[in-house]
């Protein structure tokens, strides 16, 4: 693992490497020529997995959906790095948003994935890769959106350039959510599919590190970064 | 039946709790509604401003990948507690992409879907051809024509039956782009067996109602319904049964319908036509055609519009009415009657209504509903201003 590379994510998914594509450039331009530290750590979760329960029971109780073939299409559960996000708040200094677009799909009836950490001023892609509409919109305060309906392989396109949590749904599907983090700084990781977590390129100082699961935040930290040293933090849910 | 409908309440929370597959969601509304004051089906609480309230209750649970449990509660303001639905769903039987309801179901006529909740109907009601009552009287089927004050009022077989639902069986899928729907029921699409003595079928036989939608294309669904059966109840005491001597449920309806579904972008449409024909007595065909268009716009994310426009139209009949003498304020002829002419007054309505999404649980409406009735010396006053909050849990 390159630790000076500004930012490190450490996960096999799409996702994750879309978000680490897209926020190096942001954090090479940034924190170039200074010393940071590097935080690492695990997550470890004992719980059943509820929200994915709760989105596949919606998924099939829906009611009036004639493309039953898809509803009983088998579900894939969320992948750990796809529901959950490790970020430091409030981290000293302005951060370039990266040019290349996140995403956030709608695919076998489902966001995915289920929490989407951005660099705030980040514009965001909202493919439907379904043969069928959906129609995603937020009514949170960082940002309030109406995308209406569009067919398969058609995308919609939000910037979000307010610090907040935005939550997303579709108007159809009211089972179907996801979260949208819009956060201040570009240090935040997806733990990879066995909890490990790493955010490189920190400025030295003393942070609040939040643990996001699923739905909400579920944990919170102090932790002090030395320059060229690396932190250790854990987070159990 | 109050303490049947809490006892049940109780039980579902307590189930809840103890099995995590339960699903327990609902829709409660709060509105307030003025009418003007006239002698129509469509003003309420004889015009005088009120308010009321609606509680949808959905409790569901997934037993396994393929067994769902499905039902809904209703309740107004009269505190009458109703259960729409109550099914047991069998789901991709056999790998064959099709499944089976039994129980009480909702019935595959039309494309109601879930408009026939507050939260997502724009309206306050549901379209005309579920609304109106028609001057074919349901307590003793016989016909209104010569008394506009009762056929105005309803007491009449509905066309559909407001959000239909009856006991039943339903087998349903998809093959490619078609949808295919047939079911069994106690009763027909204008008069569900729901609400008949001891819930049971009270007729000789069983309506089968049957729907197959097309989707070309995202957003665009065309479908086609039909339904067959008999329309009125076995009641004994009946004028029918008294006059005829022939029970009320040897009477067929045929009814079809097509239905039309487009949306895009942040509009979307919905549109659906019925032809309806009652076999009646002395070989008279009570006949008439419903249609209701509707569209809807999302302006904001919070602030959306809707439009919706129907009508009805009934055919003229040449009929010898039997008109008993003991009708209380009735001054015109009695015995057997010839009348000719329409069977029920033709009528039109357009409604428009606004929404406001205060936040994603809790949705506010206000809207207008202007009615038009035909046929008659006035047109009664029966316009309708209603204000509806809706929280979804």
């Amino acid at each position: 693992m390159a630790l000076d590379v500004p930012c490190v994510i450490k996960s096999a998914s799409l996702v994750g490497l879309i978000v680490l594509v897209s926020t190096i450039p942001a954090r090479a331009q940034e924190n170039s020529g200074t010393e940071t530290g590097v935080i690492r750590g695990k997550v470890v979760i004992s719980r059943a997995d509820d929200v994915t329960e709760e989105i596949m029971r919606g998924r099939m109780l829906n009611r009036y959906e004639a493309h039953s073939d898809i509803t009983e299409k088998p579900f894939q559960p969320y992948t750990l790095p796809e529901k959950a996000v490790v970020y430091v708040e409030s981290v000293p200094g302005t951060y370039t948003p990266p040019r290349n677009h996140p995403t956030l799909d709608q695919r076998d009836m489902v966001f995915r994935p289920l929490v989407l950490p951005i660099l705030v001023g980040t514009t965001v892609d909202f493919p439907n890769s379904d043969p069928l509409f959906h129609n995603v919109f937020s009514l949170s305060e960082p940002k309030e959106f109406d995308l209406g309906r569009y067919a398969q392989g058609q995308h919609r396109s939000v910037t979000f350039d307010k610090e907040g949590v935005v939550s997303v749904y579709c108007e159809i599907h009211s089972y179907m959510f996801a979260t949208i983090l819009v956060l201040q700084n570009p240090f935040f990781s997806l733990p990879n599919s066995d909890g490990d977590f790493e955010i490189g390129g920190v400025p030295p100082g003393t942070y609040q590190l939040d643990f996001w699961y699923g739905r909400k935040k579920v944990d919170s930290k102090s932790i002090t970064v030395a320059p060229r040293q690396t932190s250790s933090a854990m987070f159990q849910y | 039946m109050r303490l049947i409908f809490k006892v049940v309440l109780i039980s579902l929370c307590a189930v809840s709790a103890l099995f995590a597959q339960l699903e327990v969601s609902g829709q409660a509304t709060a509105e307030f509604f003025k009418s003007e004051d006239g002698l129509s089906q469509y003003a309420i609480d004889g015009g005088q401003p009120t308010f009321g309230w609606r509680w949808d209750l959905f409790a569901d649970a997934l037993v396994s990948d393929h067994v769902a449990f499905l039902s809904n509660f209703r309740m107004l303001q009269d505190q009458i507690p109703h259960i729409d639905l109550l099914a047991i769903r069998v789901s991709d039987i056999a790998a064959s992409g099709a499944s089976l309801e039994v129980g009480q179901i909702d019935l595959p006529f039309g494309d109601l879907g879930d408009r026939r909740f507050p939260r997502q109907n724009p309206f306050f009601d549901l379209p005309l051809i579920n609304e109106h009552v028609t001057s074919l009287c349901e307590s003793n089927y016989n016909l209104w024509t010569f008394s506009p004050e009762y056929a105005m009022r309803g007491d009449g077989v509905h066309i559909l039956d407001q959000g239909l639902y009856d006991l039943g069986a339903k087998v349903y899928g998809t093959v490619g782009m078609f949808d295919y729907s047939i079911a069994v029921i106690n009763g027909m699409v204008s008069a569900t067996g729901t609400y008949s003595p001891g819930g049971l079928n009270s007729n000789r036989g069983l309506g089968t109602v049957a729907r197959i939608a097309v989707t070309p294309m995202t957003g665009l669904t065309v479908g086609f319904s039909y339904a067959l059966g008999p329309f009125m109840k076995d009641v004994s005491d009946s004028t029918l049964s008294q006059l005829y001597q022939k029970s009320p449920d040897k009477y067929s309806q045929h009814i079809a319908g097509a239905d039309l579904e487009l949306s895009f972008g942040h509009c979307s449409l919905y549109g659906e036509a019925v032809y309806n024909t009652w076999h009646y007595v002395q070989n008279v065909n009570l006949q008439v055609f419903g249609y209701t268009g509707a569209v809807e716009y999302a302006f904001t994310p919070r602030l959306s519009g809707a439009l919706r426009a129907g009508g009805l139209v009934f055919n003229t009949i040449s009929i010898r009415e039997f008109i008993p003498e003991d009708d209380a304020g009735y001054t015109g002829p009695i015995g057997f009657v010839p009348f000719h002419g329409k069977w029920d007054h033709d009528v039109f309505r357009v409604e428009a209504a606004s929404s406001y999404k205060v936040d994603q649980a809790l949705l506010v409406k206000v809207g207008y509903q202007i009615n038009r009735t035909y046929n008659l010396p006035q047109d009664p006053f029966d316009n309708v201003l209603f204000v509806q909050t809706v929280l979804s849990f």
